[in-house]
């Protein structure tokens, strides 16, 4: 199978060269691969976040690369990130993250608006993903009106709008209850059968043992399960 | 994308309307005072190339002292003697002298009448300048108590042909009526000069025109005049176009000047509500570049929605000045050519969609360059 993402000596630093300089990747090597589930597991301040933040190209890395899909990452501009953050990436956030003010439809329909698809198009496949997650009937809803699982299933639908190559999925089930949470879970699980690829960070033990790739880090380091 | 664009502006706009209203107003007056100030300065350069096509050519004489800018004021004295001297001069074809007199100030009825007295073998010298009877016929060789009425006059007092005006204690003759010419002639009443003068108990003329045998000679010929006459002004009509063109200008400076003040401000007002709605979104608009919006979407939306806000406000602005434009013809006499012209709605709505881009860049400048990481976290 092909590798979707590929970190080789991955290094992060923050106010680099100041007094105040902390290193919060250092020597990160990962492969994950097409329809694959991963979970980045650790304490707080691990440095998961952040890894799953360079990974989801919303920061780059200080020193080594990141491929994405094969195609070296680390050295893009601010846009050319964009636009693979874009094509290739969806996110799940643990505060949902999803825009108040526009209906469940049309927040899933947001990233194939900024990716420029017509109108009828993204409507269309916007109503077929809310059916996937199983909120037909909460499509004129807005998001205040939806509980917590039902908002993260709207987020799950937008993650998979522009058919990313990867999902990555930062404490997916941080805000929900056990029940919600579990519900969340069995849905990546599911979807993850049909061959989306995951990239889960988590503290949640009962769903870090049952994903199977468990990538343990500690103060900046894989110290386990690469 | 635009449509998309468009879309998304629009829902943002209507997210916060009593804001948005309020910035579209602050526009709105600022557009407004342009364009309603604009076409005063419009209008009185109408008026002035009205007059200007009447006056070109000629030189105008008064004695001096009087203001040559109002040419023919009463307080000019030119006697028949100066009238022969001027005709005799060298180089000139033609000297048309006349008098003035302002008649009763008819409230309600716009432009006081003029009483205009001309001889009436000069007709055709007006008639050359453009000015054509409506109905009737001309003043001619002869004529002593017939008169010549503007077509506003003869509306506003329903007098034709045949009627007769009572000029202080003489009776007149109305002969023809003068064509409408949207200038202070639709309101004037055209009568022999010799008889006028009479009725007015006048010795002498207020002014002349002097139109030179050539007319690319009119500035040595006005100066020639001057050195002989000491007692008179010689003005052109070149140097009457330059100084209403100054004070016009002039005019032009202070209101374009100042209701530029007003609609600056109002761009001020976009600015202020870009910034607010940028900050209050500060988090959506992490979303939106994690799901892949670039710098130049995020920059582009929030560009266009303050130019939408501002383009409202300008066409609305428009409308609103050219009522108040319109509404000033009736308040005012002099303002009667204020209008709304092409050029000056184009400037107002090129004015209102600049102060859309100016206020709007650095908001959306900032909203583009913001870290989505951070800009999620963001409360």
């Amino acid at each position: 199978m092909s590798e979707i993402i590929k970190l080789e000596n991955v290094e992060k630093v923050y106010n680099l060269g100041k007094p105040n300089e902390l290193k919060v990747l250092d020597d990160i090597n990962l492969k994950v691969k097409k329809g694959e589930m991963v979970t980045l597991f650790g304490p707080s301040g691990s440095g998961k976040s952040t890894l799953l933040h360079i990974i989801g190209c919303l920061d780059r890395p200080t020193k080594g690369k990141l491929y994405i899909d094969g195609e070296d990452v680390s050295k893009l501009s601010d846009d050319k990130l964009a636009l693979i953050r874009r094509k290739k990436i969806g996110f799940i956030f643990q505060q949902f993250n999803l825009i108040n003010v526009f209906t469940t439809l049309e927040n899933v329909e947001m990233p194939m608006k900024v990716a420029n698809i017509n109108k009828d198009k993204s409507r269309k496949r916007a109503e077929e993903l809310l059916k996937l997650v199983n909120l037909s009937e909460r499509m004129d809803h807005f998001p205040s009106e939806l509980s917590g699982g039902e908002m993260q299933r709207v987020a799950i639908a937008r993650a998979l709008a522009n058919e990313p190559s990867v999902i990555l999925a930062d404490e997916p089930t941080g805000n929900l209850d056990s029940k919600n949470g579990k519900e969340i879970f069995d849905l990546m699980l599911k979807l993850n059968s049909k061959g989306y690829t995951f990239v889960i960070v988590t503290h949640d033990p009962n769903i870090a043992k049952s994903i199977k790739r468990r990538i343990s880090l500690k103060d900046g380091k894989i110290v386990g399960g690469n | 994308m635009v449509n998309n664009l468009i879309d998304l502006a629009l829902k943002n706009i209507l997210r916060q309307k009593t804001r948005t209203i309020l910035t579209v107003v602050g526009i709105l007056i600022g557009i407004a005072a342009v364009v309603a100030l604009g076409s005063i300065s419009e209008g009185m350069n109408a008026m002035m190339n009205q007059e200007m096509q009447f006056l070109g050519g000629t030189i105008i004489v008064s004695s001096q002292g009087s203001s040559s800018l109002m040419f023919g004021s009463s307080s000019s004295q030119i006697s028949k003697y100066n009238l022969d001297d001027f005709q005799s001069f060298s180089r000139v074809k033609q000297v048309v002298p006349f008098v003035r007199e302002m008649g009763e100030i008819q409230i309600g009825q716009g432009s006081p009448v003029m009483f205009i007295g001309i001889r009436p073998e000069d007709v055709d010298y007006f008639k050359s300048k453009g000015t054509e009877l409506d109905s009737g016929r001309a003043l001619e060789t002869g004529d002593t108590y017939q008169a010549l009425i503007g077509y506003q006059y003869a509306q506003d007092n329903d007098v034709g042909i045949g009627d007769s005006i009572e000029v202080k204690k003489d009776s007149y003759e109305v002969v023809g009526i003068i064509e409408k010419t949207d200038t202070n002639m639709d309101n004037s009443i055209i009568l022999p000069l010799e008889t006028m003068m009479n009725t007015y108990n006048l010795e002498n003329y207020q002014s002349a025109f002097i139109i030179p045998e050539d007319l690319s000679k009119i500035q040595d010929v006005a100066d020639d005049l001057k050195s002989s006459f000491d007692d008179f002004d010689f003005t052109t009509s070149n140097d009457i176009v330059k100084q209403m063109s100054r004070i016009i200008d002039m005019i032009r400076f202070f209101t374009i000047g100042i209701s530029s003040i007003a609609a600056i401000v109002g761009g001020l007002g976009v600015m202020n509500t870009m910034i607010m709605s940028v900050l209050e979104r500060k988090r959506e608009i992490g979303i939106m570049k994690a799901i892949g919006a670039t710098r130049k979407y995020i920059l582009s939306e929030i560009l266009l929605e303050s130019v939408i806000i501002s383009l409202i406000g300008g066409i609305l602005g428009l409308l609103i000045g050219g009522i108040g434009s319109y509404s000033l013809r009736f308040v005012s006499s002099g303002l009667t050519e204020a209008k709304v012209t092409i050029p000056l709605a184009i400037g107002g709505l090129s004015f209102a969609i600049f102060l859309g881009l100016v206020g709007g860049f650095y908001p959306a400048w900032s909203a583009a360059k913001l870290d989505p990481i951070e800009a999620i976290r963001y409360e």
